[in-house]
């Protein structure tokens, strides 16, 4: 594993510096992530604004300010997108250069993804998040921010091997762009990045809670904002271990086949 | 030739491939027959350290299928592959540490980056000291005329400056055996030269291996001592390059260019491929070249001018195809 270790941070900063050859885009799309919870924030605005209430859902109107700044900050983490670059080395067949790579092909494209999105958190959204914090006077603890590490790391983990079950099919159905806008919206509703999902109907609340797709956006984003106690939080993690588990299982399972079905025809 | 280092035996492997309903409509788009191409049927052979084998084939003959096979890319459905010892497909990361491969058709260089950043990332990848590194890097970049390029953007790159930094992206750890499929696409005539003569020379040093798919003849000629055809899946031939031309007979070309209307009767001396007014092209028996008879074709008063040629290569590959083609169409 350590051994590797050299080669992953290579990789790292190739891939990188490949995201960021293009300047004016790269900051396009950092600006999209401190633009984006501003739409959220007029539509919340409007609805408080209305309905006259302080809160809803539980979440006071403050709070859901700094909720979507978190949801776009764990959207960075933990939207899917591994299954596109699956998709594109499939489709065009240039894995078979990856494979040519002395390094395992899923550490190489986990590695990719990740040293990517670690890079736009660091400078992105660890910083929106400390403004939002002290703009909006949130109070924190080591205790919560750890916390709140640990869930974006679960909600990373779980997205990332939504998209490698995804990504895999694309060995068998080529292009996969439908099964992943529909998972995606799947996602960014029920894992509450459009809707707290503590708003939904109760029945849909309790069937939402057992899903893997809160852990994406909600279940960090809701610790952020002191929406659910620590001890609540803490109460989350048995199902998102055993989500883990059968994901894990079925993204191995489905990879095996997969893999021997590879045959780059014709690319 | 040493132990093998390459092999093959009886490899098979087919695909599920799809034809798309052709109309007017857009509908028939969805339209699809589904049939299984046999991309490669029992093919088997061996290559020896220090071999350079030229793998040959018309398009669609299974060269590609064969080479992603070597390489672990695709698991063969029938028979066995083996590389420096090692089974492609199971053990493809620690085999991948000593050899390179070279994908044409997949640039491994980042497009929005210059050549040198993947450069570096192959010197961590594969753990090449830097101080050799550097001095391999030279000597790449000047043979192959890369110096002013190697610093620039991918993607403003000339399709065969990329295909000469995605060749030497590949060598640079030295890797005891090479596989390459079309790795010259592109590159002009001076640093294909130039580059087959580097590749002699690490053979000669290293005792390199090389596998190289091509459709260039002069990869073949200049290169190649060996030749294994590949033909709907099959191998139709492996043998020097010299087994190959002799298949057909050994015969040469002679051109010949008269002052008028040639007196001699030139059917007399072999096949008369063309003649027109006051030039003929015939084909000779190799070995009736330095004959009394054909010297004294010419030396003929009225002959201006002559040349005598090898068939090329790909005369014989046209023949060979199309002997095969005919056999399979069973005519």
């Amino acid at each position: 594993m350590f051994e590797n270790l050299p080669k992953y941070l290579a990789g790292a900063r190739i891939g990188i510096k490949s995201d960021i050859a293009y300047r004016m885009d790269w900051v396009l799309f950092v600006a999209f992530q401190i633009v984006s919870p501003f739409v959220m924030i007029f539509v919340w605005n409007a609805i408080y604004a209305h309905t006259g209430v302080t809160t809803i859902g539980g979440f006071r109107l403050y709070e859901l300010y700094a909720y979507f700044f978190v949801i776009g900050a764990a959207a960075g983490l933990s939207s899917l997108q591994l299954q596109g670059a699956m998709e594109a080395e499939i489709q065009s067949g240039s894995i078979a250069v990856s494979f040519t790579r002395p390094l395992g092909y899923v550490a190489q494209l986990v590695s990719g993804d990740l040293s990517g999105k670690l890079f736009a958190m660091a400078i992105v959204s660890v910083p929106i998040l400390i403004i939002v914090t002290l703009v909006l006077g949130l109070h924190m603890s080591a205790a919560l921010v750890l916390l709140f590490a640990l869930e974006l790391a679960i909600g990373y983990v779980i997205a990332t091997l939504i998209g490698f079950i995804i990504g895999s099919l694309s060995v068998f159905f080529t292009d996969i762009g439908g099964f992943a806008a529909v998972v995606e919206s799947v996602a960014l509703l029920l894992g509450g990045a459009i809707v707290p999902f503590t708003m939904f109907p109760q029945l849909l609340v309790s069937i939402v809670s057992v899903l893997p797709f809160q852990f994406m956006f909600y279940v960090p984003a809701a610790t952020f904002v002191g929406a659910i106690s620590l001890s609540d939080a803490v109460g989350t993690f048995t199902v998102a271990l055993v989500w883990i588990l059968v994901l894990y299982v079925c993204a191995a399972l489905l990879w095996n086949r997969a893999r021997r079905s590879i045959n780059a025809v014709g690319v | 030739m040493g132990a093998a280092v390459i092999s093959a035996y009886d490899v098979s492997k087919s695909f599920r491939v799809y034809d798309v309903g052709t109309g007017k409509g857009v509908l028939g788009a969805f339209k699809r027959r589904y049939y299984s191409k046999q991309a490669l049927r029992g093919v088997s052979f061996d290559i020896g350290e220090g071999e350079i084998v030229a793998l040959l084939g018309e398009n669609g003959a299974g060269k590609s299928t064969l080479i992603k096979t070597l390489t672990g890319i695709i698991y063969p459905d029938r028979g066995t592959v083996s590389v420096l010892g090692m089974e492609p497909h199971a053990e493809r990361v620690g085999l991948m540490k000593r050899i390179g491969v070279v994908f044409g058709a997949h640039p491994q260089l980042y497009p929005s980056l210059p050549p040198i950043d993947t450069f570096n990332y192959m010197r961590v990848m594969f753990g090449i000291p830097q101080k050799d590194f550097d001095r391999r890097l030279d000597y790449f970049l000047g043979i192959m005329n890369l110096r002013d390029v190697y610093r620039r953007q991918v993607r403003l790159l000339s399709l065969g400056e990329r295909m000469k930094c995605n060749v030497v992206a590949s060598l640079l750890h030295m890797p005891k055996v090479v596989i390459m499929d079309e790795p010259l696409i592109g590159v002009d005539a001076v640093s294909a030269f130039a580059l087959r003569k580097a590749l002699l020379d690490m053979r000669e040093r290293h005792r390199t291996t090389f596998l190289i798919s091509t459709h260039i003849t002069a990869d073949v000629e200049l290169l190649a001592e060996r030749v294994l055809l590949i033909d709907d899946g099959r191998l139709l031939f492996n043998g020097s390059k010299d087994q190959l031309k002799r298949m057909f007979g050994n015969k040469k070309q002679l051109r010949l260019q008269f002052g008028g209307r040639p007196a001699v009767n030139l059917a007399k001396y072999g096949k008369v491929l063309e003649q027109k007014e006051n030039f003929a092209r015939i084909e000779i028996d190799a070995k009736a070249e330095k004959s009394r008879r054909v010297l004294g074709l010419l030396a003929d008063k009225d002959l201006l001018n002559y040349s005598v040629t090898d068939p090329g290569l790909g005369y014989i590959l046209g023949k060979l195809y199309s002997r095969s083609r005919r056999s399979r169409s069973g005519k």
